[in-house]
């Protein structure tokens, strides 16, 4: 069995594959900031005072978090349009993505909040602060320290999760992968391009948090 | 001198390596290992009934997997299903996990540079299947840009459909069931697909599929089998030749499509 | 042709067996492997800890579809080495759990303090012997606990295995789908059996957590796939 590895033979499909790099970003950037959205909704709603909406915050955040998104798109996108919604493979695939990672940013941002004693916000209170001072300047550079590198982590998940929109038919990098492998029968090479690409948009979100935490939280390290 | 001799030795053991080496890639025909091993490995398609689907139990079922059966019943191993989608049916014999891919394979020049082919077992064509409320009667009707067609990716309508309907937009899937359960639910329009297969869609989901007048490609239907081992082929291609001749090919036809074979030699 | 999901209630319920089994073995390799890896990450030697890091950074960054189809069809074709699906889908999720499970271990170590190593090796005692008498003993409270969260996370990727048509769970609801005409009632079972074997599972590394008393939920494992 020989394989002679030839990236080469590949070459007339990249014009394809840059299509499929901007779809796995438009998918997860929106994916993110959606979740992102939809998890403080959560988050909030699992501080609440009633009791009905505590427990339906946190069912929500244990169904997403223990069901397989594999699963979850597949109920979006072939079983939703049995009740009358209709919706693109790129829809579909969003909204799966957002509900299945709102569950875990629920659960980030819920951290960050418990992290706060309630103490701080009374001692504000008393210094004369409003109630939205006292968030913007005690507790939310809190929560963002705390809420800070897990939700890096998150933002990578959400990346890799979006692969398998593919098999709802989204075009992305891991459709292309499977497409173009399938028709020029050099699939070697074009799971190496498609790793490359998953390597270097997740690589881009870790460096790039590292170096923003470090500018972000300078002052931090040096009082310590 | 001394020196000189050292690297007399080295080239001698490099090419040892290499004889030892090119010894190791004379493996045993195809033919020979199927023989030794006692099993015949056969790519088959999960969901394409009546050619061949999985029930849940996960066992193989249809006219292409009583193909298989047939053949290792005259070589006299057992047959060993290998449950893949289109893209795998060629790769699974690139890479030696099969022995055949016996999989509503149509032949063509482009996967013969990488594949081998026997005779057909099978001439159809494929067409355009739509929901019964379409509009549409033929397939030119639907070339217009909000037209989307599931296809199978990989499989041979990549080009058929492009080249008949340049404005539709594609919709790539890897199992027919996928296509399928797009197509009944509204989120495609219309999926290529095999005439047989089509026919047997429409008889399982009444009153809510039907086909275009018009044909997309031509296909025949063969078995597929690893490159470059022609002993192997030589034996399944004699297989196919007598298999079509003794009328054995229709009557295993009429059992799982329920009508008439059309004969395979019509446009030849 | 249209019979009812529930005539095939007893194959979903064999199918979420072999998923379970599945996972679970990978998950053990994956730990296996994740152990050996933090062992090099927190090593003295730099070459070691560079490689570990290399190690863990590309396997958080490339999905488990890519490393299934590479182990899958990738590795026959140029090792010449044909893996089944059920041995590609192994390995796959076993390299991906040995990512996060290296991570889990290595805060395992860290978590305990550098007088205790420095202590142990003033008593004359050697790596492996400080490893498995004073560190490890420490170290497993901390990292049982978020083990059971990668335990939740491999179970929910073990559903990619149907994509190289392996027969597990998901495989199965989608065959059931086909066999009962369409319809959406097999998915939905699927997603509730999912949700009930992962919730107790959850439920249980709830406990570990109160038993071991460590404070901090496991929120290092992201969102599955």
């Amino acid at each position: 069995m020989q394989y002679t590895f030839a990236l080469r033979t590949i070459y007339p499909y990249l014009g394809t594959l840059w299509q499929a790099a901007l779809v796995t970003l438009y998918l997860s950037l929106l994916g993110i900031a959606i979740s992102l959205v939809i998890g403080a909704g959560v988050a909030v709603m699992r501080r609440s005072r009633s009791m009905p909406v505590r427990f339906l915050g946190a069912a929500y955040v244990e169904v997403m978090r223990n069901t397989p998104l594999l699963v979850i798109l597949y109920i979006v996108y072939f079983a939703l349009p049995q009740t009358g919604l209709r919706l693109s493979s790129f829809t579909a695939a969003l909204i799966g993505l957002s509900l299945n990672s709102a569950g875990y940013m629920a659960e980030i941002l819920r951290a960050g909040l418990i992290a706060i004693p309630h103490g701080q916000r009374e001692a504000a209170a008393s210094q004369g602060m409003s109630g939205l001072q006292a968030f913007r300047y005690i507790v939310f550079p809190q929560v963002i320290r705390i809420v800070y590198a897990p939700l890096g982590n998150q933002f990578i998940a959400v990346i890799l999760a979006s692969s398998l929109a593919s098999v709802i038919a989204v075009e992305d990098v891991a459709s292309w992968m499977q497409t173009i492998g399938s028709t020029s029968f050099r699939f070697f090479e074009t799971f190496v391009v498609a790793a490359g690409v998953y390597l270097v948009l997740c690589q881009s979100v870790n460096l790039g948090r590292i170096a923003i935490g470090r500018a972000l939280f300078k002052h931090l390290r040096s009082a310590r | 001198m001394a020196r000189l001799s050292l690297v007399k030795t080295a080239f001698a053991a490099a090419a040892l390596m290499l004889a030892a080496g090119s010894a190791q890639a004379q493996t045993p025909s195809i033919l020979q290992q199927v023989i030794q091993r006692g099993t015949l490995r056969i790519a088959v398609l999960g969901s394409l009934p009546p050619y061949s689907k999985v029930t849940p139990s996960g066992e193989p079922e249809g006219y292409d997997i009583d193909i298989a059966k047939r053949i290792a019943a005259a070589l006299k191993v057992k047959p060993e299903f290998v449950v893949g989608d289109i893209p795998s049916r060629v790769t699974a014999l690139q890479t030696h996990k099969v022995d055949l891919t016996i999989a509503d394979f149509t032949r063509n020049v482009e996967r013969s540079t990488t594949v081998a082919f026997t005779d057909p077992y099978l001439v159809t064509v494929m067409r355009l299947m739509v929901r019964e409320d379409n509009k549409a009667k033929t397939i030119a009707e639907l070339d217009t840009p909000e037209t989307r067609i599931a296809i199978s990716r990989g499989g041979t309508a990549e080009h058929a459909v492009p080249a008949n309907l340049p404005k539709a937009k594609i919709v790539r899937f890897n199992t027919q069931a996928d296509e399928l359960n797009a197509l009944l639910s509204g989120q495609v329009d219309a999926m290529a697909e095999d005439n047989f297969y089509n026919t047997q869609a429409i008889k399982d989901h009444p009153a809510k599929l039907k086909q275009l007048e018009g044909d997309l490609a031509r296909a025949e239907i063969a078995i597929g089998l690893p490159a470059g081992d022609f002993d192997w082929y030589r034996v399944i291609n004699l297989w196919v030749h007598q298999f079509n001749a003794t009328g054995d090919n229709a009557r295993l036809f009429k059992k799982w499509f329920g009508f008439d074979q059309p004969t395979i030699q019509a446009k030849f | 042709m249209n019979q009812s999901w529930v005539a095939f209630l007893p194959l979903f319920v064999k199918a979420a067996g072999i998923t379970i089994w599945l996972s679970w073995l990978a998950l053990m390799i994956g730990a296996f492997g994740g152990t050996l890896i933090a062992l090099m990450r927190t090593s003295r030697f730099l070459p070691l800890r560079l490689v570990a890091l290399l190690y863990t950074e590309f396997f958080r960054s490339i999905p488990i579809l890519i490393v299934l189809f590479f182990a899958y069809f990738g590795v026959p074709l140029v090792l010449g080495i044909d893996l089944p699906p059920f041995a590609a889908a192994t390995c796959a999720l076993a390299l991906h759990a040995s990512s996060t499970m290296s991570e889990v271990v290595r805060a395992g170590i860290e978590s305990v303090g550098k007088g205790q190593w420095e202590a142990a090796h003033a008593s004359g005692m050697r790596y492996p012997a400080i490893m498995r008498y004073v560190v490890g003993p420490q170290a497993i409270r901390v990292i049982l606990p978020p083990s059971v969260g990668v335990y939740v996370a491999t179970l929910k990727e073990s559903s990619l295995a149907s994509i190289i048509g392996y027969i597990e769970l998901t495989k199965t609801g989608l065959l059931v789908r086909e066999s009962t005409g369409g319809g959406f009632a097999p998915l939905l079972v699927l997603a509730v059996i999912y949700f009930l074997i992962n919730y107790a599972i959850s439920l249980g590394g709830a406990a570990l957590e109160r038993r071991f008393d460590v404070g901090q939920k496991f929120l290092t494992v992201g969102a599955g796939q």
